[in-house]
């Protein structure tokens, strides 16, 4: 009979192959932003310009100065918190598309803190803010939990729903009780100097957020890879039925997955709102809410691909304004090429069958 | 994954180090101009768009601008053109403000410019507005003077100091033509929303107005479809009704983008406050394309009168920022 | 070993099909090594193998869900590529697979229609598509009426429909995955009635199984693949079931267990009183059940499949709450205990869908052994798993249990079903449960698995721990029970001791039959 239980040599083959695997996955990510540029590339040709100079200046706009990195970094700061929330809450198979809510939710909490306590030191007005920026967006993220627990309502569209209801509410807000005295705009008093995020880069506007955020994306990584909570996280999402019968509280993982997601959101609208506005403005997201997740299926919801992912986006929104004004190629060829990466990348699987059909009917034809 | 974490930090640190030359400013002057809307909007970003245009082309400055910018946007951008070697930058719209003044701290070797009212603190941020009050009192005369309801509407984005300065002088020309008269008005709440627009200045003719001043896209075609007269504003609109556009309350840039240029150049910018007005050629009617026959001779007069007045500084127009009772 | 050992070589002309030097790897794990099969009109060839010794992989070839790596297959004399299963059909290859692909809410009509355009598209023409149904039926005898509502009909029934999908759709050479394991001794008679049917007007069929009965019964001729290598190609009179078994296992299997009487006084470590459940429709699922296990007692609940059990089964284990009756283990009330409490009060549950309840696929065989233990020291240490205990945990087991897998890291998916029935059974047993709750815990297993499983239901049982078995299989109900209770239409029918209970008896009452 033929023993193949495991030795050492097999195991460490096994283990080699399996990075090996998961390289490639990497380098696919890689494929895909290449074969999209180049698909944006037809299309710039297509516009009338030149693909090569809209390039030079997208990279020019994204990495080519101090500040151009700086603002790649700033913007990839709420993509990336978005996306590791919404990391977290995936693998438990929790489909938060809540995110713009509680990005809202949470630049709206931490700005009522920032005005109700202007005089605080800056070392406990920031933290104070949040922790209420993460508290309300983590409720709100709880809600949707609550409701899909109690009433069976599926938290995708009752979270989708609720950033309507979220996004509104502070509309009112920003234009009714917490409006600057005397503005036409929606948007509040502009902060006390210790309710800002300290600028970490000189003449520039990258905050301190972004040592945060680096802190959180390897506490996320930590807390995913080697802890119980993050193991019954990734068994629950895998199968939530085997899960409960082997004794796990499936409803806690949903709620605390929850939390963590909607905290994470919160927090990026606290960045934005203290770090970047110095207030909270009535637009204080374009959209953060729903790229994050786009950047967290990129991603692959592993932590630290979030953060490359997010950067990348920071970088072609960043830099898709420099083609703008320097070359004049709308910016929204570079929503499309992000976009383009997005699908070839979900679409990879398809690749290798299309492939192969059409070299069948070829095969077949000839 | 330690692969890719040690190959992210290699990138991090490659793109840090080695294209991190600051790109400062060439010994020429580049003028940058970000706009909050579209430049063909016939409006206001259209008016900085053109005289931007017109005065760097005339003075041969190479000149940029960014159409479109929100908001939230706008800090970033500004700093774009800084690290792109741009010595002057028009922050051309009042909402660009606090932007403008939180680079101008951090760049003082850097000048700005903003559509806004003066700034307190930075030395190298100066300011402009359009005094178009003064033209729209000229409106109010003009409007009063061809109403035979006896009403005349206003329809407006956001009640801005500037559009609520713009208002009262309307109301004021209206009044100083027929005591009488009744001057409706309305803010949208947005800067750009036509069908509200619209529908607003739809409510206003209902209720008897039959002289709409235009200060959004939207009310020329309402006053198309009720056929009551409108008056354009910041270029020449006529083209969009070309039966119902009487005339339109130009605002020229121009002459003030020229002459900060110049006093760059030459180095005697100050951060005053620019407010070109009639007087220096920055505010005037439009054309009339033939459609002044419709207005009685003896109000066209008093209108042009008035112009000459305001012209020599024999009348000032009041700037009342007040609220509207 | 000769691979190529085939009496009838001199006609290979007259071959329906022919499958030369098939060669699948997945990764570097070999699923076909080199296969011959060559299956002739009218013939009924029996692929036997254990779980896992590639059969599935073969037949996924035909059906052109896989590309062989090497090899080539001719079917009527020609050279083919199947490259979807588009052309696996019209090359008159037909699937029945174990589970159907049915649409429970459609008629048999609409449910044949779907995906074939030739019918009508896109909307079908249904009645026509009936009448020609209704004649096929008759022909081959097949008793399916092609308006009834699937969801109506009897497994037996609804595997006939699927084949009459396969030969509506022109099928000559009909592959049947396991069609036996789902049937009852009498609808498989009517199977076994209508291959034979099928034959004589010229058919071919492939009959995929790992039941040596039942291959010796059916086959004309018979390929054993072991380890996805051909170890023989017979015809039924050369061979025996035994010669079949040991080419299928590679050795010898024991069959006799030898089992101690449950003493008289044993403590009743499980009692069911008045276990009553009604589903959601309204439904009563389950009438009052009262049951005991005793400490080192098998007690069976046979009975055929949907009269209750899989109600029973996730009531017990936490998932389902009954309406009424209660629940206790060792004197403890678990009647409204969570899953996590059961099994700390030291229940052990043997799912019968373990990629459902029992097993996380997508995910190491580590992950899968501490599913349920991953609280618990040593596998975590204040919330943060503990690595290297994990893997020496994980490859205690796989020692114990002999799991075959190159490594405890590979995906539980990568398994055969025997081993990752063994994963499951090392994850439950080595928590040392008194209470062990077992569904069917050989389905789908071969002999060697099956084998392997019993024989450590049996140890349990001989350490004192009460084994409940619900299982629709009565040679494995009378193998291993002390007691036998026989389920139906939610209702104990009688509880029979081993020794007094015959087949016929519980056969009966398997059906609803009380005497009388």
């Amino acid at each position: 009979m033929v023993n193949d239980h495991t030795n050492n040599k097999d195991s460490f083959y096994h283990r080699f192959f399996d990075k090996l695997r998961s390289s490639s996955e990497f380098f696919y990510s890689i494929g895909a932003v290449l074969l999209a540029l180049l698909i944006g590339a037809v299309i710039i040709c297509l516009i009338g310009s030149d693909p090569i100079k809209a390039y030079k200046a997208l990279y020019r706009g994204s990495f080519g100065t101090t500040n151009a990195i700086a603002e790649t970094l700033l913007r990839a700061m709420p993509l990336a918190l978005v996306g590791l929330g919404a990391t977290v809450a995936f693998r438990a198979s929790v489909f938060n598309v809540g995110t713009e809510g509680q990005l809202f939710i949470g630049a709206t909490a931490a700005a009522c803190v920032a005005l109700a306590l202007p005089d605080l030191p800056r070392y406990l007005l920031l933290p104070l803010m949040a922790l209420a920026a993460m508290g309300a967006g983590a409720l709100l993220g709880g809600l949707a939990i609550f409701l899909k627990i109690k009433f069976n309502a599926n938290e995708m569209i009752n979270t989708i729903m609720m950033n309507y209801v979220v996004i509104y509410f502070v509309s009112w807000l920003v234009h009714g009780p917490i409006q600057q005295p005397g503005s036409p705009l929606g948007q509040t008093e502009k902060f006390s100097v210790n309710g800002i995020i300290p600028v970490i880069l000189k003449r520039t506007r990258l905050h301190a957020g972004i040592i945060v955020l680096l802190i959180l994306v390897i506490i996320t990584y930590f807390l995913l890879e080697k802890t119980v909570w993050g193991y019954q996280i990734k068994v629950t999402g895998k199968n939530m039925l085997a899960s409960k019968a082997a004794g796990i509280k499936v409803k806690r993982i949903f709620y605390s997955a929850m939390f963590f997601s909607g905290a994470l959101a919160g927090l990026a609208g606290m960045f934005e709102a203290s770090g970047i506005q110095n207030r909270m403005i009535e637009n204080i997201s374009s959209g953060y809410g729903y790229t994050g997740i786009v950047v967290a299926l990129l991603g692959q919801l592993n932590p630290i691909g979030v953060l490359l992912a997010a950067i990348l986006f920071g970088a072609l929104q960043v830099g898709a304004s420099s083609m703008e004004t320097m070359v004049g190629i709308p910016s929204s060829a570079v929503s499309m090429i992000q976009y383009l990466i997005v699908i070839i990348f979900i679409g990879k699987n398809a690749f290798p069958r299309l492939w192969k059909r059409f070299h069948t009917s070829k095969d077949k034809r000839a | 994954m330690s692969k890719k974490s040690i190959l992210f930090i290699i990138c991090l640190v490659v793109t840090l180090t080695v294209v991190a030359i600051p790109a400062m400013a060439a010994d020429d002057l580049k003028v940058a101009m970000i706009l909050s809307g579209p430049i063909n909007d016939d409006d206001f970003n259209s008016v900085g768009y053109n005289g931007l245009k017109k005065a760097c082309e005339e003075l041969g400055v190479e000149y940029a601008y960014i159409e479109s910018v929100p908001d939230a946007d706008a800090e970033r951008i500004i700093r774009e053109y800084v690290a792109n070697g741009y010595g002057l930058i028009f922050a051309h719209s009042f909402s660009f403000g606090e932007a403008a003044s939180k680079v101008a701290a951090d760049f003082p070797e850097v000048i700005f410019m903003n559509a806004g009212t003066p700034p307190v603190e930075n030395p190298n941020l100066g300011t402009y507005d359009n005094p178009d009050y003064q033209g729209a009192y000229l409106a109010g005369m003009l409007a009063a003077g061809i109403s035979k309801s006896g009403s005349i509407g206003w329809v407006d984005g956001i009640a801005s100091p500037n559009m609520v300065a713009n208002f009262q002088s309307y109301r004021d020309g209206a009044e100083e033509m027929n005591p009488e008269i009744e001057v409706l008005h309305t803010f949208i709440g947005s800067w750009y929303d036509p069908p509200k627009a619209k529908e607003a200045a739809i409510a206003q003719v209902e209720k008897g107005a039959d002289v709409l001043s235009s200060q959004g896209v939207g009310v020329i075609d309402a006053a198309i479809e009720k056929n009551v007269w409108a008056i354009g504003a910041m270029t020449d609109q006529n083209f969009m009704g070309p039966n119902v556009v009487l005339t339109s309350v130009m605002w020229d840039l121009y002459p003030c983008v020229k002459r900060v240029v110049q006093e760059v150049l030459d180095g005697t910018w100050t951060n005053t406050n620019r407010s070109y007005g009639i007087a220096d050629g920055s505010v005037y009617f439009s054309d009339f394309h033939g459609l002044d026959s419709n207005i009685p001779a003896e109000v066209m007069e008093k209108v042009n009168q008035k112009y000459e007045d305001i012209k020599s500084g024999k009348f000032v127009v009041p700037h009342d920022t007040s609220d509207i009772e | 070993m000769d691979n190529t050992t085939n009496t009838r070589q001199d006609n290979k002309a007259e071959a329906r099909l022919i499958m030369e030097g098939i060669t699948v790897n997945y990764g570097d794990f070999v699923a076909n090594d080199n296969v011959n099969l060559v299956v002739y009109p009218g013939q009924i060839k029996a692929l036997l193998g254990e779980n896992g010794a590639g059969k599935t992989t073969l037949m996924k070839v035909l059906a052109g869900l896989l590309h062989p790596e090497g090899g080539r297959i001719i079917v009527d004399g020609q050279e083919v590529s199947i490259d979807s299963p588009q052309d696996s059909q019209r090359l008159g290859i037909g699937m029945v697979h174990q589970h159907f692909m049915l649409i429970p809410k459609l008629t048999v009509a609409q449910n044949i229609c779907i995906g074939l355009k030739s019918t009508g598209y896109p909307f079908p023409d249904v009645r026509k598509v009936e009448e020609e149904l209704s004649e096929l039926s008759e022909q081959y005898n097949l008793l399916v009426d092609p308006k009834a509502i699937v969801s109506t009909l009897s497994i037996g029934t609804q595997q006939r429909v699927e084949i009459l999908k396969a030969l509506y759709r022109g099928a000559k050479i009909l592959i049947l995955d396991e069609p036996t394991s789902i049937l009852t001794p009498q609808e498989t008679a009517g199977l076994f009635d209508i291959i034979h049917f099928l034959t004589k007007r010229g058919n071919s069929v492939i009959f995929i199984s790992h039941k040596l009965n039942e291959v010796m019964e059916i086959s004309d001729r018979i390929t054993v693949l072991r380890q996805g290598h051909v170890t023989a190609e017979l015809a039924k009179q050369e061979t025996t079931e035994r010669q079949l078994a040991i080419l299928m296992v590679g050795r010898e299997f024991q069959t006799e267990k030898h089992l101690k009487p449950v003493p008289e006084n044993a403590k009743e470590l499980v009692c069911l009183d008045n276990i009553t459940y009604i589903d959601h429709r309204k439904v009563s699922v389950l009438n009052g059940i009262n049951l005991t296990v005793k400490a080192g007692e098998i007690h069976s609940i046979a009975g055929v499949d949907g009269n209750g059990q899989v109600e029973l089964a996730s009531i017990l284990s936490g998932l389902l709450h009954q309406t009424k009756g209660k629940f206790t283990l060792n004197g403890k009330d678990l009647s409204k205990a969570s899953p996590k409490e059961r099994l700390q009060a030291g229940l052990a549950h043997i799912p019968s869908d373990r990629h459902k309840y029992g097993m996380i696929l997508d995910l190491s065989m580590e992950d899968n052994f501490i599913i349920e233990g991953s609280e618990r020291e040593p596998v975590s240490h204040r919330g943060i798993l503990q690595k290297d205990a994990i893997t020496s945990f994980s490859e205690n087991l796989v020692k114990d249990y002999d799991i075959r897998c190159k490594s405890v890291k590979q995906k539980a998916s990568t398994l055969s079903g025997g081993n990752q029935q063994k994963l499951v059974l090392a994850r439950e047993l080595s928590r040392n449960p008194i209470f062990v709750l077992a569904m069917q815990p050989a389905h789908g297993l071969d002999v060697g698995a099956t084998e392997f499983v019993h024989k450590k239901l049996i140890e349990q049982r001989n350490a004192g721990s009460a084994v409940l078995l619900i299982s629709t299989e009565l040679d494995e109900v009378f193998d291993l029970s002390d007691r036998i209770s026989v389920i139906y239409e939610g209702r104990i029918l009688a509880t029979i001791k081993r020794e007094e209970a015959t087949r016929e008896n519980i056969g009966l009452l398997m059906t609803g039959k009380t005497n009388g």
